[in-house]
């Protein structure tokens, strides 16, 4: 993949530096994957939304000093928290095995935080 | 099933999933009828607001947000049937008529439930915004998505 992707680079003669550039970003990004950032971060309702998620899942969790800790049938699931710089923080999601429940409430979470790009929105009548 | 009405054409779908969960049907049907709670099973659901009272009883209504290739669409919904234990069923009123029932009968130590969604969209947007196989074979996915979350919701 990463041939083709250099390929139709160099036919469409795109700098070097650009490609380097390119590449790094597509490296941090598959690295930072599990980890999502906050901007604005307001501790409060974020344990508000995050609380209100797992009870919407019927999970039961534990609230732990570096996050929270889910008690799913087969294995814990672990949501780690730590401070950035300024209103930022890092949130992490750590799990042995797949889990359909932390996959439930990762969608979940991703529908109650906005994205840094605002959406469109539409009202029908 | 195509209805021809006095003013336009209409087309009515209907999908249907059923799945055993290894809880009774009271409790099912006590967390399914609790409408903030279906934003954790149907994906593209991401915020159910505003609602009147409890959404137990007839009449009860409340504002939806669906979240479709990025564009987020919002709509109004309210109940029209609750039966203890057994039933649950409620209908959007505004943008496309649709009307979701859920039911759970008990199936040894679980419950046997069954989701039925039945909507509508006039034929003529239809067909001028998308064609209608590939919105029935949208939404049958999401039937299937559907009923998965909710089983993993009961079972995990």
């Amino acid at each position: 993949m990463l041939g083709l992707a250099l390929l139709a680079i160099g036919k469409q003669a795109t700098p070097v530096w650009l490609a380097a550039i390119w590449l790094a970003l597509l490296a941090a990004a598959l690295v930072a994957r599990p980890r999502w950032f906050f901007l604005w971060f307001d501790p409060a309702r974020f344990a508000a939304e995050v609380e209100d998620s797992l009870r919407m899942l019927l999970i039961p969790f534990v609230k732990t000093e570096a996050g929270y800790t889910l008690q799913l049938r087969n294995g814990d699931v672990y949501l780690q928290l730590r401070a950035g710089p300024g209103c930022t923080s890092v949130l992490k999601f750590r799990q042995g095995r797949k889990h359909k429940k932390a996959d439930l409430l990762r969608s979940l979470l991703r529908k109650k935080f906005d994205p840094l790009f605002p959406r469109l929105k539409i009202r029908i009548r | 099933m195509k209805e021809t009405g006095s003013h336009k054409e209409r087309t009515v779908a209907k999908i249907t999933r059923t799945v055993k969960l290894p809880a009774d049907p009271k409790r099912v049907m006590e967390y399914i009828s609790d409408v903030q709670n279906h934003p954790a099973f149907v994906s593209p659901l991401k915020t159910v607001s505003g609602l009147s009272g409890n959404s137990h009883q007839v009449g009860a209504h409340w504002d939806w947000t669906f979240l479709m290739a990025g564009v987020e669409i919002q709509g109004r919904a309210e109940t029209v049937a609750f039966e203890e234990g057994r039933r649950f069923s409620f209908r959007t009123t505004s943008g496309v008529e649709s009307t979701f029932s859920y039911t759970a009968e008990p199936d040894g130590s679980g419950s046997k439930f069954t989701m039925e969604v039945e909507y509508e969209a006039p034929a003529t947007v239809l067909a001028k915004v998308l064609d209608k196989a590939i919105i029935e074979r949208q939404n049958e996915a999401e039937g299937d998505r559907t009923a998965a979350n909710i089983k993993a919701i009961f079972e995990e």
